[in-house]
């Protein structure tokens, strides 16, 4: 898995890629560690985290995301998860993500 | 009777990995997979697993993601030496039994019973994890310890049960 940054006026962009599992958790720590750094240092408004090069997720990663959003909504920023593939979809309704995320196909 | 023959990850020892092999022994096995703590723990097992689980039993997102959940609960709740995953047909169920060598612990119980009545957390307030046995429970029908403890049994509806 990888994942890289681009800073846009307020919006930051998260491209992640691969396939994201327990087995990534030091990743994980770093995706919470870096985005928290760069809400920091920038007047941050939206954090888009785009999902369109990811293959599959367990568990862990909702956890990682959830933490991420965390961080971003201490600072009053947006948190929106884009373009997940049909089966991370689904893998989202199942914990009823939603409830706290904006998801967008 | 003549026991299926595991595919081995890592280097179980051959004392569990005959006493994983004599807990299955059923003549319509579909599937068995021994592996020892470090296999466990490195990807590549869980990508050879999905791509060697007989094709067409499940969807293949919910293999997927019910093996990534049953390992990662192996390393989180338990001091795992070794792991076995048994998989049979029963009627219009799949039955997945993972072994667990120790046997499951039970501080796991309160956590199965939480996710079997629909617990889910308050991603506001409550710690970001703990999601592995709820999403396990909307995976599976129905989700029980064997009585010695050895085994978290799955019975998962067969993919040709869905409709397309």
């Amino acid at each position: 898995m990888a994942f890289k940054f681009k800073l846009d006026n307020d919006d930051l962009v998260v491209q992640i890629s691969g396939s994201l599992t327990f087995h990534q958790h030091m990743e994980g720590e770093q995706l919470v560690y870096q985005v928290a750094t760069l809400m920091e240092k920038n007047n941050i408004k939206h954090v888009r985290m785009n999902f369109s090069e990811v293959q599959r997720m367990d568990s862990h990663w909702l956890g990682v995301l959830i933490r991420v959003l965390r961080r971003v909504k201490e600072k009053h920023a947006e948190f929106v998860i884009e373009k997940p593939n049909t089966d991370i979809s689904r893998l989202f309704d199942m914990v009823e993500l939603n409830r706290i995320a904006e998801i967008r196909a | 009777m003549q026991l299926l023959e595991p595919t081995i990850f890592g280097n179980p020892s051959p004392e569990s990995v005959e006493r994983i092999k004599n807990a299955f022994p059923h003549p319509n096995s579909a599937y068995l997979t021994i592996m020892d703590n470090t296999a466990l723990r490195d990807p590549i097992t869980l990508d050879q697993i999905t791509k060697q689980f007989p094709a067409g039993l499940l969807r293949e997102f919910d293999l997927f993601l019910m093996l990534a959940e049953c390992l990662a609960n192996a390393v989180g709740y338990n001091n795992i030496k070794t792991l076995g995953i048994h998989a049979r047909q029963r009627g219009k169920m799949l039955l997945v039994s993972v072994f667990h060598e120790p046997h499951i612990a039970e501080s796991v119980d309160p956590v199965i019973r939480n996710a079997h009545d629909g617990w889910l957390p308050d991603f506001e307030k409550d710690p970001p994890n703990g999601l592995g046995f709820p999403i396990l429970f909307r995976l599976a029908y129905q989700i029980t310890i064997s009585s010695d403890r050895a085994k978290l049994q799955l019975w998962i509806r067969l993919k040709s049960t869905f409709n397309p």
